[in-house]
């Protein structure tokens, strides 16, 4: 799998969300083990991660000490981030649950983009494909360069720009055929039952774990005596 | 190794970052809240010194002819709530969970951090207050200070091994999580020498308090801080043992049990 892009096609949602989650680390796969060589990188566009209480500043710095090796990889260059940010009037000292929702996504987006991971995760897509995210389309396909993209998205223009393989998966995770991406969407839509999530991809993407902070105020001056 | 400590080192610095803008204080706010409950210890300490009035150990009793009264809380005060304050944490599980969505981020590494920030606050407040008093009464002290930061660490390295260990403890029910909690905090208080001196008890009745390595870590930086204070029935072979015996079981713990601390907390 390693230096494709790859689109898992399958009707069954919770299985999409356990692959990502499973390769993103968030949970342990039923069986058998991952092995990849290199750095794979967090869900594109997900927002999990960030306290919404954190500045922008703030949350960058953060993801630079965490992944400060894939920021010196990467084609994206800092000035040319905060200059992306800027076009949506984001800046350093804003916090983030102060963004609109329009912002929040574009920020997470060029985020997920600044990075230069070995796999890329892209479990959602609506955002991407939008209008909206047309400015950090070019960035992520010189990120995807020559690295491993597993998409779980049904959306087929996203398949179509940004995949070259395509692996269909049954009910229960079972390989059912792996190719090309033509070969793979024509082999889907003759044999897999229609679903009704296949071009509705915008589901929040979960994996059955709360990784939301919990307020620890009452750990601290209270019940001593 | 480098990465891992430059994670812990993000983490801390979320968590400080993440209150600071929902605190009116700003980031002060993780110095102030251990402030508090550490001048109100000294309030009563010597509140109860002056209701005693004069006595031949002077206003803070027999422990007045070795340390300022303030110095002798903020000694006790900076050991021993670092020890609890990490282990209460702990107790109540994972709550900054956020940081796991990004597949370098551990669980162990949040608790590190967690704990960084503990002894960051305690250790400011404790050098502060050391200071401050230091400055006033002009008769600076400090015999042994490889003795101190070796205590320091220990018990740091002591709290984070307990801390560990309650991390799965307060998973498996909510009523023994409080029970413990509570437990643990009439224990530390009572039993961690903050408001007395082991050689000020009986011979006796020391056996009932010298059980708790807390009292020991206590006692032995005050012994740091001035030689000629007295330590009957204090080791730091214990302290060591104690220490190295917690974060050792702890580590086996959560090499074996990582996967739980994934999942959230009930409470």
């Amino acid at each position: 799998m390693e230096g494709k892009k790859t689109a898992v096609i399958t009707n069954n949602l919770f299985l999409k969300y356990q692959l990502v989650g499973a390769l993103a680390g968030h949970v342990a796969p039923i069986s058998g083990q991952i092995l990849f060589d290199g750095v794979i990188g967090w869900p594109v566009g997900g927002e999990g991660g960030l306290d919404s209480k954190l500045r922008i500043s703030h949350a960058l710095d953060f993801l630079i000490a965490v992944y400060g090796d894939c920021l010196e990889k990467s084609f994206v260059r800092m000035d040319l981030f905060w200059d992306l940010l800027s076009r949506m009037e984001i800046h350093s000292g804003l916090i983030i649950r102060d963004l609109s929702l329009l912002q929040k996504d574009y920020f997470f987006l060029a985020l997920s983009v600044l990075f230069s991971f070995d796999l890329y995760l892209i479990p959602r897509t609506k955002f991407l494909m939008s209008k909206s995210a047309k400015p950090l389309r070019p960035f992520l396909h010189n990120q995807l360069e020559a690295k491993t993209l597993v998409s779980t998205s049904a959306n087929k223009s996203f398949q179509r720009e940004f995949c070259t393989d395509g692996l269909v998966l049954g009910v229960f995770g079972e390989l059912l055929f792996s190719g090309g991406l033509d070969e793979a969407i024509r082999w889907a839509d003759q044999n897999l039952e229609a679903s009704n999530s296949a071009d509705s991809d915008d589901e929040q993407f979960g994996t059955g774990l709360n990784l939301l902070n919990l307020d620890s105020s009452g750990d601290g001056a209270d019940d001593f005596i | 190794m480098r990465r891992q400590v430059a994670i812990v080192f993000a983490i801390s610095s979320y968590d400080i970052d993440r209150r600071s803008t929902g605190s009116s204080i700003g980031a002060w706010e993780s110095i102030v809240n251990p402030l508090q409950i550490m001048l109100f210890f000294i309030g009563m300490r010597v509140g109860f010194s002056l209701l005693r009035g004069s006595s031949r150990y002077a206003a803070g009793g027999s422990t007045d002819m070795y340390f300022n009264i303030v110095v002798f809380i903020a000694s006790g005060f900076c050991i021993a709530f670092l020890f609890r304050m990490v282990a209460i944490k702990a107790l109540s599980g994972l709550k900054l969970r956020a940081p796991l969505y990004y597949p370098r981020i551990k669980p162990l590494d949040i608790l590190l951090a967690m704990a960084l920030n503990d002894f960051r606050a305690l250790a400011t407040i404790s050098l502060g207050i050391l200071g401050l008093v230091w400055c006033f009464t002009w008769s600076f002290q400090l015999d042994s200070p490889g003795l101190a930061i070796s205590v320091y660490l220990i018990t740091v390295l002591m709290a984070l091994g307990f801390g560990i260990c309650l991390v799965f403890l307060g998973r498996l029910n909510k009523w023994i999580t409080r029970i413990v909690k509570r437990i643990l905090n009439r224990l530390i208080i009572f039993t961690s020498g903050i408001f007395f001196a082991t050689f000020e008890l009986p011979e006796y009745v020391r056996p009932l308090v010298t059980w708790n390595p807390v009292l020991h870590a206590v006692e032995l930086f005050r012994y740091s801080l001035n030689n000629q204070y007295p330590i009957p029935d204090i080791s730091l072979v214990y302290l060591i043992w104690c220490s190295l015996v917690l974060l050792g079981f702890s580590l086996i713990l959560y090499r074996t049990n990582e996967s739980l601390l994934l999942e959230s907390n009930s409470e």
